[in-house]
């Protein structure tokens, strides 16, 4: 299956493009991007073809990975759809409820797979805490406690008009779609505090505490900060500990790393399954109507709500509850 | 100096080897409802009263719900006054020993013994106090089982969050200052508790408590600052374990490992003693202790009422 990126601009587009290459069934199509420069560089990098028309790249694949500024996922995505391909979106899926929702519609009307990116449910000690779960060898989940604490990505990220939001807006959906994954169980209810005061120079949130209550009452917290500097050895982590009534179980969905010393700093290398290529796999197959743990268009929708529901708790001091 | 320990169970035994490292004091009686005859060659009371004549200070380590009538004998006697935390589980008998308190002429101390945890004091003394701070404070044992299993009645110890979790909320009001809003969710047994606390300087701070937690005692801390990160986790920091190949019993109730000459809650009634030594203000007092009592309530509050609680609000209400 033939596949183009549409933008470079996430700092996840090398992960997609690595999957791509790397996927049995699927073939780098070629890269699009409105930064001509940038685009035109990163297809140099992976020898392939620069489109400088987005046309031109839809046309020459059956489907497509959208790896823009968030603000831009709703019309590369909505261009993608009306062009008959089949679409794997880098979450968040939109900035806002409404957004996202457009995007699900539109999917179903054109009939083609609009799925999220949320690459967690492919990480393999991940999927093992969803055994555990699922075994009931916890008894029943009664809390979460969850960290997706990182580095700023600078950039574009700190920039509101092309992020839709900062920390908040770029670390909750993980652990938040992780959470409803894991449990099949909605959020009903939000509670947010957020802030910007870790990241000089910079007036965009970038830290943020989030509690959450689900519609069976779990009872889940995230921690979505920009808080690991620059001289932190990696770009963050996803940590979530399950509580349930006859135990617990601590999921460190990146701890399988070694760590390198020298004179000057301190590195780690992943060691872990690289769960973007088992997230392409499922998405090959989705298209073909296989039934897959992929993340659809209304899980992304859900999640968006999610983010929305922080930042107005944020900003009302009050929970929020998700129709 | 002749001390009375008013209550022999899990914190009561701690401070009896503390005081036994004290040239100075005396451990004069043990007052118990439960035990009888002597604990190491001191003798067990079942009368409170006869108990309290033997003393010059008392030591509180009775059930939480018990704390106010003790507290007020052992004022009335005129006793200098160490108070286990948490001060009491009502907010009402807070205020009415915060009274007595102020008509009395004793010392009284609360014993908040993080704050005589090294790893916590490192933790104050190099954040920047100038600055905000984002906070993730964890503390997770097993079911404590105690005598009488007292304390996992929410009713008579505030459960989870003002038996445990009161610790960290001290530690937090200690080093990020006073508290402006809170918003607490827990289980319906009030084993488990989630909160996140935003103080006046701007800081956040969120907890997590549980004692549904067979992972081993666990006490963890990461505070971030503008360009600073500070993490610590006991669990990665043990400097000695012993593994052994029989089968030993655990502890029903589970303290931090501490391997330090001098532990902390050696150090704290030390302090205690040497303030009434040498007649010096005590280093915690009901006052400093009420503050973050006063949170922990407020959080059991908020947990019922699904809200986020503003403390500018209450206070006007």
């Amino acid at each position: 299956m033939k596949i183009s990126i549409l933008s470079t601009a996430h700092v996840h587009f090398e992960a997609f493009a690595s999957a791509v290459k790397q996927c049995a069934d699927t073939e780098l199509a070629g890269i699009y991007d409105d930064d001509a420069h940038r685009g035109k560089k990163k297809a140099a990098d992976l020898q392939t073809v620069f489109f400088e028309n987005i046309h031109d790249a839809l046309s020459v694949c059956e489907a497509v990975v959208v790896c823009s500024e968030n603000a831009k996922h709703e019309e590369l995505v909505l261009a993608s759809i009306e062009a008959n391909k089949h679409v794997l979106c880098e979450k968040p899926l939109a900035i806002s409820t409404v957004s996202a929702e457009r995007m699900a519609k539109k999917a179903v009307e054109q009939d083609v797979v609009l799925a999220t990116a949320f690459p967690l449910r492919f990480n393999t000690p991940a999927m093992e805490l969803k055994q555990v779960i699922d075994q009931k060898l916890i008894g029943e989940v009664l809390a979460f406690h969850g960290k997706n604490p990182g580095q700023c990505p600078k950039g574009w990220f700190i920039d509101k008009k092309l992020s839709g939001g900062g920390a908040l807006m770029d670390h909750i959906v993980h652990l938040a779609d992780l959470m409803r994954w894991l449990t099949g169980a909605e959020v009903s209810k939000v509670y947010a505090e957020a802030d910007s005061f870790l990241v000089p120079c910079i007036t965009i949130d970038d830290v943020g505490h989030v509690q959450l209550e689900f519609d069976n009452g779990i009872i889940a917290d995230i921690d979505p900060s920009w808080s690991r500097p620059e001289g932190f050895p990696t770009w963050g982590g996803i940590d979530l500990r399950a509580t349930g009534t006859q135990g617990a179980v601590d999921l460190r969905a990146y701890a399988q790393k070694v760590a390198q010393y020298n004179n000057t700093k301190t590195l780690h290398h992943d060691y872990g399954d690289f769960e973007y290529l088992y997230m392409m796999n499922a998405f090959v197959l989705a298209i073909g109507n296989q039934q897959t743990e992929l993340a659809n268009a209304w899980d992304g929708v859900a999640a968006t709500k999610i983010v929305e529901a922080a930042y107005q708790s944020a900003k009302e001091h009050e929970v929020v509850t998700i129709a | 100096m002749k001390v009375v320990i008013l209550g022999y169970g899990f914190i009561g035994t701690i401070h009896l080897n503390a005081y036994q490292k004290m040239n100075d004091v005396e451990v004069a009686g043990i007052y118990s409802t439960t035990k009888t005859g002597s604990i190491e060659g001191i003798k067990v009371y079942n009368d409170l009263d006869e108990c309290l004549e033997l003393a010059d200070v008392v030591d509180i380590c009775l059930p939480t719900f018990m704390h106010r009538e003790i507290f007020e004998k052992a004022v009335a006697k005129g006793k200098h006054i160490f108070l286990e935390k948490p001060i009491a589980h009502t907010e009402e008998d807070c205020r009415f020993m915060l009274e007595l308190e102020q008509r009395s002429n004793v010392k009284i101390m609360v014993g908040q013994v993080l704050r005589y945890f090294p790893e916590y004091r490192q933790l104050k003394n190099k954040i920047d106090p100038g600055k905000p701070a984002s906070s993730l404070l964890s503390r997770r044992s097993q079911l404590p089982v105690s005598g009488k299993n007292w304390s996992l009645d929410r009713k008579n110890s505030g459960g989870v969050i003002l038996d445990l979790l009161l610790h960290d909320i001290d530690f937090a009001c200690w080093a990020f200052g006073p508290v402006t809003r809170i918003f607490a969710q827990s289980d319906t047994e009030h084993y488990y508790a989630l909160l996140t606390l935003r103080h006046e300087n701007g800081s956040i701070t969120r907890l997590e408590g549980s004692w549904r937690y067979d992972g081993g005692f666990v006490q963890e801390a990461e505070i971030a600052q503008e360009n600073e990160l500070f993490t610590y986790n006991s669990q990665e920091v043990h400097p000695l374990q012993v593994h052994r190949n029989v089968l030993t019993s655990k502890d029903s109730t589970e303290i931090p490992a501490v391997l330090l000459r001098d532990a902390p809650w050696y150090l704290e009634l030390r302090e205690f003693i040497d303030a009434i030594r040498y007649d010096q203000p005590v280093p915690i007092t009901l006052q400093d202790a009420y503050e973050s009592t006063r949170v922990a309530l407020l959080a059991l509050k908020s947990a019922d009422e699904k809200r986020p609680i503003s403390l500018v609000k209450e206070l006007n209400a």
